[in-house]
This record gives structure tokens, sequence and C-alpha cells, in this order.
């Protein structure tokens, strides 16, 4: 049980300077209150990530997705808009959709078979006003269509609003597009099943953020990386209240001796060498690159469970999805998930570590973890500290 | 030639539940002439109709509202 007069004492202790602060309390990690808190003042109170556009590449393509408990649709309509709504009809709250599929017309609610276009109106309410009768005076199809749910997409992620009250979408993603402005309207093209794989992770959701937003550790887990990215090639990505992270100056793939993905093009030249790599609060976790980009959605499904969502996009159709770079996106591939795995260790024994009597939150240092103590002073103020 | 409503049903038996929609519309209305009565006769036209939008046939969707408007059922 969360101790709610203790945890106001303790994210009081997050919000101090980083240099004089503490970590979150171990409680936000070990606690299944915790994720229930979480939930309804950052997950469902905020904006978030819940899929891909490329989840639903076609008109009719439809996919449903369990969100922290609240039953979602992801809906391409046919003009291929993409929406998301509550995935229960209006009628007597029934699941609409089991499982992801396409649907030719509407989606029909299999317990009394009410109707609904792709764009959420209500097409049809058979026998609402009796056997044969299909219309009533009191089911207005104006204002009973399947309730919308507040959405956001930017490079192929769709975020959602659960609560409704969130700022617009446009102004809580204008920092991080501001930053990343040179690909700012640029398409990408995603590099298809193979670009796409999970990690599940025995840890709660914070803990791969916090390792993502750092450089500091890339030495000592990341050797590979190091080989040709010292810790001191990187720099420190800090947006109070949005996102932090870390870039390095040194961006220089090596997955082929003669073969290399095209790049964006007519980028500024301080991306030739540069790439950024973000944790976009609260849940997604992005890498931009001037050849490709990839994200990683963080879906907690416990307080000590979390499943990665890795996607991987590329610059041009060809890149992504052409034949003469199938062994160059595997290699890709194969890379980050190797550096991703190899992080698995470190948020795993952090997670055993908050089971300690008197672990504190530990320390910070004010050099070195400033876009982690960033991300914690994130979540103490969103829990209301 | 017209089948028996046995055949009908039967059918329409076997494909509850299933994927497809265009045929349990077209079963719903080749059962229509068989059904004495207005109030039984839209009732299958209801169920005709349902399955023409999930199938998403809009000449026939429309041809189903069209009968259906006349018969008050909509």
């Amino acid at each position: 049980m969360l101790d709610l007069a203790s945890l106001a004492a303790d994210l009081a202790a997050v919000r101090q300077p980083v240099a004089q602060a503490h970590g979150l309390p171990s409680a936000l990690y070990t606690s299944e209150d915790a994720l229930d808190l979480e939930r309804r003042h950052i997950f469902h109170g905020g904006w978030a990530c819940i899929g891909f556009g490329k989840d639903v590449p076609n008109p009719g393509d439809a996919k449903p997705i369990t969100f922290l408990g609240a039953p979602l649709l992801l809906v391409r309509d046919k003009d291929g808009a993409l929406n998301v709504f509550e995935n229960v009809c209006r009628h007597r709250g029934m699941i609409l959709v089991e499982e992801a599929r396409n649907f030719g017309g509407v989606i029909r609610c299999p317990y009394h078979s009410w109707c609904y276009s792709l764009d959420g109106r209500l097409r049809a309410t058979p026998h609402v006003g009796g056997p044969g009768i299909n219309t009533h005076e009191a089911v207005d199809p104006a204002t009973t269509g399947l309730t919308p749910v507040r959405t956001g997409i930017w490079m192929d992620m769709v975020f959602v609003n659960v609560s409704g009250n969130a700022a617009a979408f446009d102004d809580w993603i204008a920092p991080l597009r501001a930053r990343w402005s040179d690909f700012e309207g640029r398409t990408i093209h995603h590099g298809g099943p193979a670009s796409s794989f999970t990690l599940e992770v025995n840890c709660n959701w914070k803990l791969a953020i916090e390792n993502y937003c750092e450089s500091y550790h890339l030495p000592w887990v990341h050797p590979g990386l190091n080989s040709y990215s010292r810790l001191e090639d990187h720099y420190h990505i800090e947006h109070p209240g949005e996102f932090s992270g870390q870039g390095t100056l040194v961006y220089n793939p090596q997955l082929s001796q003669n073969k290399a993905f095209p790049d964006f093009d007519e980028l500024p030249e301080k991306w030739d060498k540069a790439a950024e790599y973000v944790s976009l609060f609260p849940n997604v976790m992005v890498g931009i690159h001037r050849d490709h980009f990839f994200a990683i959605l963080l879906e907690p499904v416990a307080h000590n469970r979390t499943i990665e969502h890795v996607e991987l996009y590329y610059t041009s159709a060809e890149a992504a999805t052409g034949e003469a770079f199938a062994a160059l996106r595997a290699s890709n591939a194969k890379m980050w998930k190797e550096v991703f795995v190899e992080d698995i260790f470190v948020v795993e024994g952090m997670q055993k570590g908050r089971h300690a009597p008197k672990f504190d939150g530990g320390v910070f240092s004010s050099v070195m973890d400033s876009p982690t103590h960033l991300f914690h002073d994130w979540v103490a103020a969103r829990l209301g500290a | 030639m017209a089948r028996d409503p046995a055949q009908i049903d039967a059918e329409l038996h076997a494909l509850h539940g299933g994927p497809d929609a265009a045929r349990l519309s077209a079963l719903h209305e080749e059962a229509l002439p068989h059904m004495p009565t207005m109030q039984e006769q839209r009732f299958q036209l209801t169920h005709a109709w349902i399955y023409a939008l999930v199938h998403g046939d809009e000449a026939r969707i429309c041809k189903l509202e069209q009968q259906l408007t006349d018969l008050g059922g909509l």
C-alpha cells in the first residue's frame, strides 16, 4: 500500500536542485498502487504513446489496444485518416473489436449489432424501436457515435490523451518538434517486419526511461558503442517538463564496408556526425540520425514489468523495403537489438535494488545525471509534488 | 428456383458468427418472400441490411434502406 504522506515528502526531496535531490522513492517502483497513481496522473492524464500509424496501414484497418486498462481502438478510415476511439459500444459497453483486422464496411457490435462507421458515426441500431423498427427518438445517432479519444500523430507515433484534459497536442509536442525541425515534414518509411521487435523486461517503466536519458553508463554497459562513440563525445539534452536525453557528435554507422542507407535530403551539416536520443515523457524513447529513425514505445504491463516495442524507420521506400537494403536493415536491427538487450541487466538490477529497505532513491551526479533528474522531477511534478 | 425456407435457415445457422457478411445478407433477403407478415419481412430486411453494412456494399445498402423505409423500419 502506498503511503501518501511519506510519498509527498519523498517527492519534495526529488524536486530539489540536482546536487541536493534524491531520486524517486522505491515505492514508486515496487507497488501496484503506484502504477495506478501514475495511470491517472501521468498516462491517462497527459499525452502518451499507444502505437504507430504503420500498425493500421490500410483504410478499414483497426487495432484494439488496452492502454493501462483503457480499451482503445486505433482505426484508419476510408479517407486514410487515423482515429482513436474507446473500443466499446455506446449501447451496453460491449467491447467492439477483440483483435486486429480490416473492416470492409461498418464495425458491428457483436452483442445487439449496433453499427459504427469507421469515422465513429453511429450508423445502425437494429430493432432499437422494437422488432424491425430500427430507429428510436431516444437514441440520436448524432450524439451516440463512438467516443473519440484525443489523438495526435508525430513521426508515425500515435499519442492519446485519455482524460481529455491535457494541453493541445501541437503545443505539447512543439519543443521536440522544434529541436528536430531539420527533420520536420519528412516522410519516414517503416522497415517492415524485420525492423520491428519487442523486448519484455522485468522492471518498472521508469527505469527504462531513466537509463535511456543518460550517456553516463555507455562505457560500462555498451563497450561496443564506446569503441567509436566515447563518453566525452556525448552531450545532454534537457527540456524541463517534456523530454531529456543525450546526443553524440560522432555518429558513424559501420554496418557494411560498401553500402549505406540514404540520408534525408539536404540536412544541415551538423547531422553528418550528430545523432540524438531522447526520452519523450512518459513512455517513448526515440533516436534520430541522418539515415534512420527509431522509436521505442514502453508498455507498462505491471509495476515491475514493461514491454518495449521497437520500430525502425528509414528515409525512403527503397531503403525501408527494397531488397537491395534488406541485409543492411537486418544488420541495423540486429545492432540496435544488441544495444537494447545490453541495457536489460541494469534496469532489471535496479528494479531488484528498489527492494532494499534503506535505499532512499539515490543521489545524482550534477554533472552526469541531470537528464535523469529532470525526468524524476517531471514525474514528481505530475504526481502533485 | 426458390429454396425451401428450412434450407435457407440451415445455411444461416451454418454461417452464423462467420465472416461472410455478403452471403448472410443475401440469405436474409432470400428468406423475405417466405415471410407472411410485414413485421416479419421488416425483421428479415433489417438483418439483410445490417450484414450489407458490414460487407460495405453501398448499392445494396441503399436498396435495402429504401425497402426498410417503405415498410416503416427506418
